[in-house]
């Protein structure tokens, strides 16, 4: 009766998400399958999730938390630093003024070169 | 983002710790995927609904990136999943818009995982507490504990559902202890 004392030790680590969804679509030997209900039998997270995600169709688990998490990783992801508008730079605003008189004039001065 | 798997060895702590060192999201984005799935589960469980229960985990999502205390966290994965349950709760409780008490019944028990001096006991004295769980929660028990079976097998062999498997062996556990501190106490 030594098993006994098993009683006190939970599920050791982390319940791998992975099994537990081999576990909830029923791909687990009777040996694996008690190894994951180690955990489910203390009221807690695990005993919890499993009740929960009992009601969810194969699959619709999987799908939802991958949106879940796609979400979170969207929302975490560095923001692209907006390009500086022009309008906010005056030195380019005038830079580009000063360059278009000077096209300008080039262009006026080559023409009256070339009448002459 | 770098890969997430580079960061999977990591434990939560250690990702706690890069959070606050950096104070970069990031972390604390690792560290919340890694419980995505059982808290939708804990989720679904309360809120009976999948759209309701994907909105609630991200809703507490939201929640630990913008508050997350400043002070130590030791037990990160439980903080979190005492965080899920009251959100489902208060969510509950604010769909009903009443003053009734129905929602405590979503409460389940309070989960006692303390350490306790139990390794102090004999076998024999394990042995004499079992005998006095009522024939359900002692059956479920012995054939989890001592045969080793899955809740299938047990569900087979006895024609329990899986609910009454779960809650036989739970409440077995739970009494079990109790039985073993009160004999404790007695022997001091």
């Amino acid at each position: 009766m030594s098993e006994l004392n098993d009683i006190w030790h939970d599920g050791k680590g982390k319940l791998p998400e992975e099994k537990l969804m081999a576990y909830l679509e029923g791909r687990l030997s009777p040996e694996e399958q008690h190894e994951v209900e180690l955990w489910l039998a203390d009221e807690g997270m695990e005993s919890d999730a499993v009740d929960g995600l009992k009601n969810m169709q194969a699959g619709e688990a999987r799908e939802t938390t991958d949106r879940i998490n796609h979400q979170l990783r969207r929302q975490l992801r560095p923001k692209k630093r907006k390009r500086r508008q022009m309008k906010d730079n005056p030195w380019a605003v005038q830079a580009v003024v000063v360059i278009l008189l000077l096209v300008i004039l080039a262009y006026i001065i080559i023409r009256l070169a070339m009448k002459k | 983002m770098e890969n997430y798997s580079q960061h999977s060895k990591l434990s939560d702590e250690a990702l706690l710790q890069n959070y606050r060192a950096a104070k970069d999201n990031t972390w604390l984005g690792y560290l919340l995927q890694r419980y995505t799935m059982l808290l939708l589960g804990v989720a679904m469980k309360y809120m009976k609904d999948k759209e309701q229960a994907q909105d609630a985990v991200q809703q507490v999502f939201e929640k630990v990136l913008l508050h997350l205390p400043d002070g130590e966290i030791h037990n990160f994965k439980g903080w979190l999943y005492i965080l899920m349950r009251n959100h489902c709760l208060q969510l509950l409780r604010d769909k009903t818009h009443t003053m009734n008490d129905e929602w405590l019944k979503y409460v389940p028990a309070e989960n006692d995982r303390e350490e306790l001096m139990l390794r102090d006991y004999s076998l024999e004295q394990m042995e004499a507490a079992l005998e006095e769980l009522n024939v359900m929660q002692k059956q479920a028990i012995v054939l989890f504990y001592l045969k080793k079976q899955s809740y299938q097998q047990i569900m087979e062999q006895t024609g329990y559902s899986f609910e009454q498997v779960k809650s036989y062996i739970q409440n077995g556990k739970r009494n079990l202890k109790q039985i073993m501190e009160k004999k404790l106490a007695e022997r001091k």
